[in-house]
């Protein structure tokens, strides 16, 4: 098994096993973090070739001051992000009401990761992205706004919305739970 | 709900995905693959571009380096002649020679030209000279007033001075036509022990030497279009299924194969090659040193050796070579060449061996070679043109490191030739002196064994699998003198020649 430092100066040669080594150890993780920018499984699949394809190519630039993982993730982020700016252009993202929060506390421990990947991928494109920026990737809304060229009460207010509707959707799950004993996985 | 649950409510999901882990399909690294060679085959075709513009670039500036080394050697030759050819002026004894010098001097137009300004100072010394060489020789005598009539209506002229004094019946006159028609007189003394040196000034005659001009026709090596790779790639990804996958699979395979058995035909190892060369010879470096007791080197000593070893010319070989590569940048050539080196150069007198007046030799350097007591005669003449063509066969082993080795080459060789002396051919124009040509051996003043240094650099360029066109402008240089010790002259000329070479590369 190679070491991270052997695995990053093999992919700087340009050694194919290397990348492959490494896209076999870092692929899974980055699957999830590109499936939660996108709709599909076939459309993360997109991102995730597309930003390994970038990792390999910019990892000569690659100055480990970070940790590998948190490279390659931000990298993923950006190449999502790429592609749902394009949808954004088509549909800009705008001030949305926000819902009317449940007074109900939700909580989202039990849920199984995959039930939640798929909440998130039912928002709608502008919350989604907002959504995971400020609640997993843990940005700021302004840089939310820098990032997505727009404004910080346009990220506010779309995160507000996906959050209202990330609860409503975890009320129901509960509610599911309680009646059938289970998690739906 | 307050701050802390909202933060908990994010942070929750945080924990959610912090281990998150799924399983993509297996074509996506295929299909990174194929994005990675795509790119490399990118990289390759700009690199591509790159290697045939330094192709263009050196054999432009190759072309440049054989341009300027062709004038400067071609400046250099004039030079020398301007500098080397010599005035015969020697004041006759006799009025019919005198007549005789000057009629054909005004024939041969080409042949020389009188430097105005010397005249006087010249014909005061000459007058000094003939009278401390000529005592009481009434018929030997020349004055200014004869000189002074030379000079005058002639724009080119030579005048004949023979010093040699009156001994009554043992001096004989031999006239000859010899170069350019010119009929000169052969002053010659039947006992050579008593044979007063030949008196010839040495001065300014100045001729143009027309024959120096080299032709080297030279091919360049003409730019193909390569094969450029091409990759195919799977037109949509979105979905692919087994048979994608399969398709890809049988794809790579093929690709793999395909790649395997490419890398083995570009291998090269070993290969041999056939090729010519052409270029300058300059004598960059000549010396002539104190004179061995020799009657020719005597008399000659600032004119023929001089001038012959001073002289430029041009160089042409052809040979083969072979070749293998010691390690990824590294390689080993050797092989056999012969080399002929043409050099022209003018003389200013005949020589006569062992009493041999119907066929007198034509200066050069060969007659230092000549034993000491060997009975020869010189007699000054008009200046004529002389070549001299040396022929030699070459080793050379060389070593050479590969700068660029794609399918357009970049090599930077040096390494050690060693040159085995064959033979000289000295040609006098005009015909009326015989050709000499003379082997290695005791006799020829040049060395049998010689070795010179090489360095050079090859530009080339693979047709197919198994050829490569190279040019290769390179630049010799003997380690030692060609001329052996003995005969006093040393020069170590500079070559500089451009050959072309077809290699075949075996497998």
């Amino acid at each position: 098994m190679l070491s991270e430092n052997e695995l990053i100066e093999g992919c700087r040669k340009g050694n194919r096993a290397s990348q492959k080594a490494l896209y076999d150890q870092y692929c899974r993780k980055m699957l999830v973090v590109c499936l939660r920018y996108s709709k599909t499984t076939a459309e993360g699949e997109d991102i995730l070739q597309e930003g390994f394809v970038k990792v390999f190519n910019a990892i000569k630039d690659f100055r480990q001051e970070s940790k590998l993982e948190t490279w390659i993730t931000r990298i993923m982020v950006n190449t999502a992000l790429n592609i749902q700016r394009r949808k954004l252009y088509l549909y800009p993202m705008v001030d949305v009401e926000e819902l009317n929060l449940p007074d109900t506390e939700v909580s989202v421990s039990g849920i199984h990761f995959s039930q939640l990947l798929e909440m998130i991928q039912t928002l709608p494109h502008g919350c989604q992205i907002v959504f995971n920026l400020f609640a997993i990737e843990g940005f700021s809304h302004k840089e939310i706004a820098e990032q997505l060229g727009i404004s910080e009460g346009t990220s506010k207010s779309q995160f507000a919305r996906a959050k209202s509707l990330m609860q409503a959707k975890l009320v129901k799950e509960s509610t599911y739970y309680e009646r059938y004993g289970e998690a739906k996985i | 709900m307050n701050d802390m649950e909202r933060r908990k409510f994010e942070d929750s999901f945080q924990d959610a995905f912090r281990d998150a882990e799924s399983s993509p399909s297996e074509n996506v690294w295929t299909n990174i693959e194929l994005d990675l060679e795509k790119a490399d085959g990118d990289k390759m075709k700009r690199r591509l571009v790159f290697f045939k513009t330094l192709a263009a670039a050196s054999i432009v500036f190759a072309l440049c380096v054989a341009g300027i080394g062709y004038y400067v050697f071609q400046r250099s030759d004039m030079g020398n002649l301007a500098e080397g050819t010599t005035n015969a002026r020697v004041i006759s004894p006799q009025d019919q020679v005198k007549d005789e010098t000057n009629t054909s001097a005004e024939r041969n137009d080409n042949s020389a030209y009188a430097i105005e300004k010397e005249d006087a100072k010249a014909s005061n010394s000459e007058n000094q000279i003939n009278k401390s060489v000529t005592p009481g020789a009434d018929d030997s005598h020349v004055g200014k007033d004869e000189l002074a009539a030379a000079d005058s209506p002639s724009k080119k002229e030579t005048r004949l001075s023979s010093s040699t004094p009156n001994k009554g019946n043992n001096r004989e006159t031999v006239g000859g036509t010899i170069a350019n028609g010119t009929t000169a007189l052969i002053a010659a003394d039947k006992n050579l022990n008593s044979t007063t040196p030949v008196t010839s000034q040495n001065d300014n005659t100045t001729t143009l030497n027309p024959t120096t001009s080299a032709s080297s026709s030279r091919e360049l090596p003409a730019l193909y279009q390569p094969a450029e790779p091409e990759l195919r790639l799977p037109v949509s990804t979105a979905d692919p299924g087994m048979l994608l996958l399969a398709k890809l699979a049988d794809e790579e395979k093929k690709y793999a194969s395909k790649e395997k058995s490419q890398t083995k035909n570009k291998s090269e190892n070993l290969w041999t090659s056939v090729g010519f060369a052409a270029g300058g010879v300059n004598a960059n470096n000549r010396s002539v040193s104190s004179a061995p007791s020799n009657a020719f080197y005597l008399g000659n000593t600032a004119s023929t050796a001089s001038t012959q070893s001073k002289a430029s010319g041009q160089s042409y070989s052809v040979g083969v070579s072979v070749g293998t590569k010691l390690s990824n940048r590294w390689v080993l050539q050797g092989g056999i060449n012969y080399l002929t080196q043409s050099y022209d150069y003018t003389a200013n007198s005949v020589v006569v061996v062992n009493n041999n007046f119907a066929a007198p030799k034509a200066a050069s350097i060969n007659l230092l070679s000549l034993d000491a007591t060997a009975n020869t005669t010189v007699a000054p003449t008009f200046p004529y043109n002389v070549n001299n063509n040396v022929r030699f066969v070459n080793v050379p082993l060389q070593a050479g490191y590969l700068l660029v080795n794609r399918k357009f080459g970049f090599q930077l060789n040096a390494g050690v030739s060693t040159d085995v002396f064959l033979q000289n051919t000295i040609t006098p124009d005009g015909g009326s002196l015989a050709k000499t040509t003379q082997g290695s051996g005791d006799d020829s003043p040049y060395r049998s064994l010689n070795f010179s240094g090489l360095m050079g650099t090859e530009f080339s360029y693979r047709l197919g699998d198994r050829y490569r066109l190279s040019l290769n402008p390179g630049l010799r240089y003997p380690f030692s003198s060609v001329y052996k010790s003995d005969t006093g002259v040393n020069s170590t000329p500079l070559t500089f020649d451009v050959g072309l070479r077809f290699r075949y590369i075996f497998h």
